[in-house]
């Protein structure tokens, strides 16, 4: 019942949590003449208070407004009441607007009380501190190394526009990495100013004292002409669109910063210093104990700590003798704060067993300046302890590495190693030691190549003989294949008279046809060539088409009829043609 | 009948005394390798290596013996040796991958820069002389040669029927392995090379002495030869680079 109770308690201080009351007074100017108006803004959140103003003494309130707005950021409502109270100045001199009270429902809120300057002679702008620039470090004692933070501050509470940072060009420091911009909102001295930072690191190279020149910001002021009445379309018509403002030119600088570097002490350790500079941690992790031979752990370095992390060497790790060790890249996950670049470097190395025992690893040191001390410091890790098992597969195993080609881990397999392989040692190969040494290869000789050039043409140039000598059959054939190119090239000749040509033309057509037939002659009547042509397997519709060449070249020879250009080249062609398929 | 009888024993006497001599000798070069081998083994280097060019001076013509005396001359610490031996083997066995290895490890250790220019476009042109040894070429072109000869039986016993495309294309290849075989003929005959055997050699303007030192080259360089005059060798490191040295500071590869 108890627990109940409590936790109903609980959820009912959910909402007053979570719609806490806060009020805030903020002004439009803080420096004025005794003839300006002054805007006092007096806003609550989540409560509509009323303001008790009679605590304004030095100013006389001209008029009051009201206004509220509703705002819906991250899944949270938030109402705001504004009220605005136009102020005329009723002396002269630091006069004050005290700590404003505002009751809501029985509780009381309070502001801050506000210092307002005013004077006869008009306001310059530096004075009015409608926008202002400072240049800090964060620390103005660093050591040589030590990472220290350049922090650029632009404040307006004004419009401006094209603004340009000129920073100096730190000779004296190496520049690791300016950080983006971050805009927010101050309240300072009860008004309100737009702040952007620039954060930039800078590490000392050398130590002595120094000075960081000013940063130098040039921008546009956009002034409002006219009424200084605050009104709440200004927003949007009182801009140099509309050319109700005009724009000044402004250029600002900030003061410059003394440093002074102090050198880093001799290092009193036996270790060897990192280069480490800053304030830091290590710790390592062993991911098996007890593994077999041919299988790996990983052993994990994790450098913690503010300072020039990223730049930090792996730790010297000495690994027994029957452990192979393979590295895997480093992972940085280092982000800039105040101080500098903060967060981690660790190191992943796969151990792999070679053979079995019991191995230690002994501690790792990292020797590095603690920057806040002012001393070196030594981090050491614990040793660790391997035991190594025999492997299940009898026999030598081989070592499979463990980080993949590109030296990262996968989630899903083992690591795997894979490396370019590289000579380490540099001699001849040995000797050829098989007794095929001593045999003479002497290779073709060139009388020998000749030789063999020239017998398959010896050969075939005996057998061409033999054909002829013997006047078989075959000869005959390439007689009238020879006679029918012949009587082709004849005919294709330009200028050949029309019955030379179809003369050329029947003789290269029926010599073909004989050819196949492997015989001689000079005529042949259309059936002897379906004969021949049959009998030597020819498709049916080339014989057919022999047939009709052999009748129309006939035709046009013993009809004496005339032959245009284009009949005898197509007849030509067709005579090419049917003699190629007969072929 | 009996003198022919005679004629034929007489022969085979002849015969059987060339095989056994020849036997003999094969054998000896046997053991005389076989003995080197263990030498180099045993790391008596400078005995196995001569043992090895006694084999070859046997008129043994083999890549591996020749690559088995480079090994034994470089072991040594006789760079000019071993790559006269080398290159010798390079000429028999030119894609041999271990002969390769050691010749271009050897290279590596030589005191002079080659000044090859072999143009690029030379070697792309002519990409099987870099890709095809000697012996391949001649058999390459011999049996496109075969190829195309038989094709032209065939034609003459087939009616006679003329030359087609797949004809020249044999005759062609025939011909440009042919061209290929011929040019190295030549270049193994005419256009010598020899390795440069002493420590440190000063290449001259004439033949004596006293004539100027134009360069200097080293143990292991490998020069073209182009003249051979009163105990002077005219050689050519390079286009540019013209000189006469003793011969006995060289070997013709």
């Amino acid at each position: 019942m108890k627990k109940l109770i409590v936790f109903m308690l609980g959820f009912l201080l959910i909402p007053a949590s979570a719609f806490a009351v806060s009020v805030k007074a903020r002004v439009d100017k803080t420096q004025m003449t005794p003839d300006d108006i002054l805007t006092l803004t007096v806003s609550i959140s989540d409560a509509d208070a009323e303001v008790d103003t009679s605590g304004i003494k030095d100013f006389r309130i001209l008029s009051h407004s009201t206004g509220s707005s509703f705002q819906w950021i991250n899944g949270k409502s938030s109402h705001e009441y504004t009220h605005n109270y136009s102020l005329s100045p009723l002396k002269k001199g630091h006069l004050i607007i005290p700590a404003l009270t505002l009751d809501d429902k029985g509780s009381s809120y309070h502001t801050e009380p506000i210092t307002i300057l005013v004077q006869d002679s008009p306001v310059s702008d530096k004075d009015s501190r409608d926008i202002f620039v400072q240049a800090r470090v964060n620390d103005d004692l660093p050591y040589v190394g030590q990472q220290i933070v350049y922090v650029f501050s632009l404040y307006y509470g004004i419009q401006i526009t094209n603004p340009s940072l000129q920073v100096p060009d730190f000779k004296d420091f190496m520049v690791k990495e300016t950080d983006k911009d971050t805009n927010v909102t101050k309240l300072i001295g009860g008004r309100e100013y737009n702040v952007i930072e620039r954060r930039i690191v800078l590490v000392p190279l050398k130590d002595g004292t120094v000075e960081i020149p000013p940063s130098v910001l040039t921008c546009d002021k956009v002034v409002k002409q006219g009424t200084q009445r605050r009104d709440p379309m200004d927003s949007f018509f009182g801009n140099s669109f509309f050319g109700r403002s005009r724009l000044e030119r402004k250029v600002l600088r900030t003061n410059p910063i003394p440093i002074r570097i102090n050198p880093l002490p001799a290092n009193p350790h036996d270790v060897e210093f990192s280069g480490l500079v800053g304030q830091m941690t290590l710790s390592a992790a062993m991911e098996n104990h007890d593994i077999k031979v041919g299988d790996s752990t990983t052993l994990t370095l994790t450098l913690d700590g503010i300072g020039n992390i990223m730049d930090v060497e792996e730790p010297k790790i000495n690994v027994p003798d029957g452990l192979k060790m393979y590295r895997d890249n480093p992972q940085e996950d280092v982000t800039i704060g105040r101080k500098g670049y903060a967060g981690k470097k660790i190191f992943r190395l796969a151990l792999v067993a070679i053979k079995d025992g019991t191995f230690t690893i002994p501690p790792i040191t990292v020797n590095y300046f603690d920057v806040e001390k002012g001393q070196y410091q030594i981090l050491v890790t614990p040793a660790f302890e391997l035991d190594v098992a025999p492997s299940d597969q009898s026999g030598e195993r081989q070592v499979a590495p463990l980080i993949n080609e590109e030296g990262t881990q996968d989630k899903d397999r083992p690591l795997r190693i894979k490396k370019k392989v590289e000579y380490t040692g540099h001699d001849i190969l040995p000797l050829k030691e098989s007794l095929d040494g001593v045999e003479n290869r002497p290779g073709m000789s060139l009388a020998m190549f000749i030789l063999l050039l020239i017998l398959p043409a010896l050969g075939a140039g005996g057998l061409k003989a033999i054909l002829l000598y013997t006047g078989r059959g075959k000869s005959q054939a390439s007689l009238m294949v020879r006679r029918a190119e012949k009587a082709l090239k004849s005919a294709g000749k330009s200028g050949t008279p029309e019955d030379e040509f179809l003369s050329a033309l029947y003789r290269a057509f029926i010599s073909m046809v004989l050819s196949r037939g492997g015989m001689v002659g000079e005529t042949l009547t259309t059936a002897e060539v379906r004969n021949i042509l049959t009998k030597a397997n020819l498709k049916q519709e080339d014989i057919h088409e022999a047939e009709d060449l052999l009748n129309r070249i006939e035709s046009i020879r013993f009809s004496g009829g005339a032959l245009n250009d284009a009949t005898r080249k197509e007849l030509m062609d067709k005579t090419r043609q049917t003699i190629r398929r007969i072929r | 009948m009996m003198i022919g009888m005679r004629r034929l024993t007489v022969l085979g006497m002849m015969s059987l005394m060339i095989f056994v001599h020849a036997g003999a000798q094969a054998s000896e070069a046997a053991r005389e390798y076989l003995e080197g081998i263990q030498l180099y083994n045993q790391g008596h280097y400078e005995k196995a290596a001569t043992l090895f060019e006694t084999v070859a001076e046997k008129g043994v013509i083999n890549g591996k013996l020749y690559y088995n005396a480079g090994n034994a001359w470089f072991k040594e610490g006789n760079i000019g040796r071993a790559m006269l031996w080398y290159e010798r083997a390079l000429n028999i066995m030119p894609h041999d991958p271990d002969l390769r290895y050691n010749h271009d490890y050897v290279t590596g250790l030589l005191k002079d820069k080659s000044e090859d220019k072999t143009s690029p476009v030379f070697k792309v042109l002519f990409f099987w002389k870099e890709m095809l040894n000697k012996n391949i070429i001649r058999w390459l072109a011999l049996g496109f040669f075969l190829i195309f000869w038989v094709r032209v039986v065939i034609g003459m016993l087939n009616s006679g029927r003329s030359m087609k495309l797949i004809d020249w294309l044999f005759l062609s290849l025939a011909l440009v392995f042919t061209f290929t075989s011929f040019n190295d003929f030549y270049n193994a005959r005419f256009n010598e090379h020899a390795i440069v055997l002493v420590e440190s050699v000063s290449v001259r303007s004439g033949l004596t002495e006293e004539s100027t030192e134009l360069f200097v080259l080293h143990s292991g360089t490998r020069v073209g030869v182009d003249d051979e005059l009163r105990g002077y060798v005219k050689i050519r490191f390079s286009d540019d680079k013209i000189g006469w040295i003793k011969r006995e500071d060289i070997e013709i590869i």
